[in-house]
């Protein structure tokens, strides 16, 4: 199927794509700590016994090179990664007694922001 | 109990003394103007790295609130990197805002327009002026030096020294880091409500890592080992800046997590880089050359941190904007993932660190609410925290000096 969002290896993902895979880390975290834990667990519980399968389907293609179902394969992988510390640390979805994180701004290496980096 | 050798910063750095410290540089309103003085409109202050403006004609301009100032800084055509104030010879309007890449700069209130390298090329209908000498008339230049790829400025009308010579031992010690060889991977940025020093002194001592990042890196401390508290390794003072290596724990191990392990086992990454013990350390890492070493903590006064480790490094900017209020900016910076997996561990690292953030800056907060309150007038600082002393004995001598 053409509209499908991951390579079909990984169609038993396929579900979780569209609302996990998600490009960039502060729209991952931002998923993340709006989320239930029941989901959080759904989602890590499925993504993470195929991490290793993941990673030996996408490593032999060149990052700058992933067509747009591995990188939104990869995506998915990075978004295990953000959900990870709420299962295996926080057991809650957020950072317990932490800077609040509508102040906290995650961004992109070269933002350009109140302190003037450049390139977004 | 307290065994002599059990303090050795205290005998390595006696100047520094052993006496609690007022809190009225962390409170006091004159102070804070003090140091906009006498230290700030003196230091020489990081804005960036090269990589930052690639190509010429480049620049960004950067608002400083310690310096009231709003800063250019452009790479010409010549290829060099300038600073200049943001501020138009004419009557005063300032010149431009964001980042870009451009020839000149023009104007808008009455379109004098300036070269990328600062020089006034243009002035509307001039012979309606009198006299004027377009060249003495480029943008107000701010001096500006690189060191390592770091751009600093500096706002005195004369330094008292050079960039390098500023830097002194602390270059020295990082001059061989392999900076250029590392990407930078996020910006993290926060307005924190605290005096610069008191968010700078939650980064500059291990003490509290056992209780703030009790989740986050509790198992980097071992209580049974014979450094329960994950004291420092060593520290070094180099004039107002200063360094420290934090030790690692060398039983750490990802218990139960089994995310974070795949992390370490897909890439070189944050804490348990493929063996770091064997490891060849980093140049420019670990001066204290110890075997169980984790990172780095490089100061270098008075708002700007490199703090290095092997295959990666990051940076804190403190930008003070009032006594109780600083913007406060940490930039990451590993070698760049060459594969998926790469990409993926250090997903984790990232990650993994910007959380851990979230925990000192909710901390810092409530302790400059705890300093504003009156409560106490003095703070009681442990050997461990001879960094901390450090700042504030530089301070004071800088704003009483
Ligand atoms: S103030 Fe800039 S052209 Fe007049
Ligand atoms: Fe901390």
């Amino acid at each position: 199927m053409s509209n499908r969002l991951l390579p079909e290896p990984f169609k038993g993902l396929e579900p979780f794509a569209q609302q996990w895979g998600l490009e960039d880390e502060a729209s991952r975290n931002l998923k993340r700590i709006n989320s239930a834990m029941e989901n959080l667990r759904e989602f890590y519980q499925a993504v993470l016994p195929e991490m290793q399968s993941i990673v030996t389907y996408l490593r032999p293609v060149p990052l700058a090179e992933l067509n747009s179902q591995q990188r939104r394969l990869l995506n998915l992988a990075k978004m295990l990664m953000e959900v990870a510390p709420a299962i295996e640390i926080f057991n809650q979805p957020d950072v317990p007694n932490s800077f609040e994180p509508e102040r906290f701004l995650i961004l992109p290496p070269f933002a350009n922001t109140p302190a003037g980096l450049v390139r977004d | 109990m307290n065994a002599p050798d059990s303090k050795p910063f205290s005998t390595q750095f006696g100047h520094l003394g052993s006496e609690p410290l007022s809190i009225e540089s962390m409170t006091s309103k004159e102070y804070f103007e003090l140091e906009r003085e006498k230290i700030f409109k003196k230091s020489w202050l990081n804005v960036g790295r090269v990589e930052d403006l690639p190509e010429p004609g480049d620049y960004r301009v950067q608002s400083i609130a310690i310096l009231q100032s709003s800063l250019l800084i452009v790479r010409g055509d010549d290829r060099r990197i300038r600073a200049f104030h943001n501020v138009c010879r004419h009557r005063g309007n300032e010149i431009t805002s964001g980042c870009g890449n451009a020839r000149g700069f023009s104007c808008d209130f009455h379109g004098w327009t300036y070269s990328n390298q600062g020089e006034l090329a243009f002035v509307p209908d001039e012979g309606q002026f009198f006299d004027l000498d377009k060249s003495q008339l480029g943008l107000p230049a701010v001096h500006c030096e690189t060191w390592n790829g770091f751009i600093f400025i500096n706002a005195a009308p004369k330094p008292a020294e050079s960039l390098t010579e500023y830097l002194g031992g602390l270059g020295d010690q990082l001059k061989d880091f392999p900076f250029d060889q590392m990407v930078p991977m996020h910006t993290l940025e926060a307005e924190v409500n605290a005096n610069w020093k008191v968010i700078i002194d939650a980064f500059q001592e291990s003490y509290h890592a056992g209780f703030v990042h009790r989740l986050t890196a509790g198992d980097m401390l071992d209580p049974d080992s014979d450094d329960p508290y994950m004291h420092l390794s060593s520290v070094r003072l180099f004039g107002p800046h200063r360094s420290a290596s934090v030790p690692m724990n060398p039983d750490y191990v990802a218990q139960n997590r089994p995310a974070e392990m795949l992390s370490y086992q897909l890439a070189s990454s944050l804490w348990l880089q493929s063996g770091a013990m064997q490891q060849q350390f980093m140049p420019g890492t670990n001066p204290g050359n110890h075997k169980h070493w984790l990172f780095d903590i490089n100061v270098c006064f008075p708002n700007f941190f490199v703090d290095v480790a092997n295959g990666w490094f990051f940076t804190y900017h403190f930008w003070p904007i009032a006594v109780d209020k600083t913007l406060w900016q940490y930039r990451f910076y590993m070698i760049p993932p060459a594969d998926a997996g790469e990409a993926i561990s250090r997903e984790y690292s990232k990650l993994a660190l910007r959380d851990l953030l979230r925990e000192d800056l909710n901390t810092v907060e409530a302790t400059q609410r705890g300093l504003m309150s009156g409560a106490i007038k003095e703070i009681h600082l442990s050997d461990q925290e001879v960094a901390v002393r450090h700042q504030y004995k530089v301070v004071e001598q800088l704003v009483r000096g």
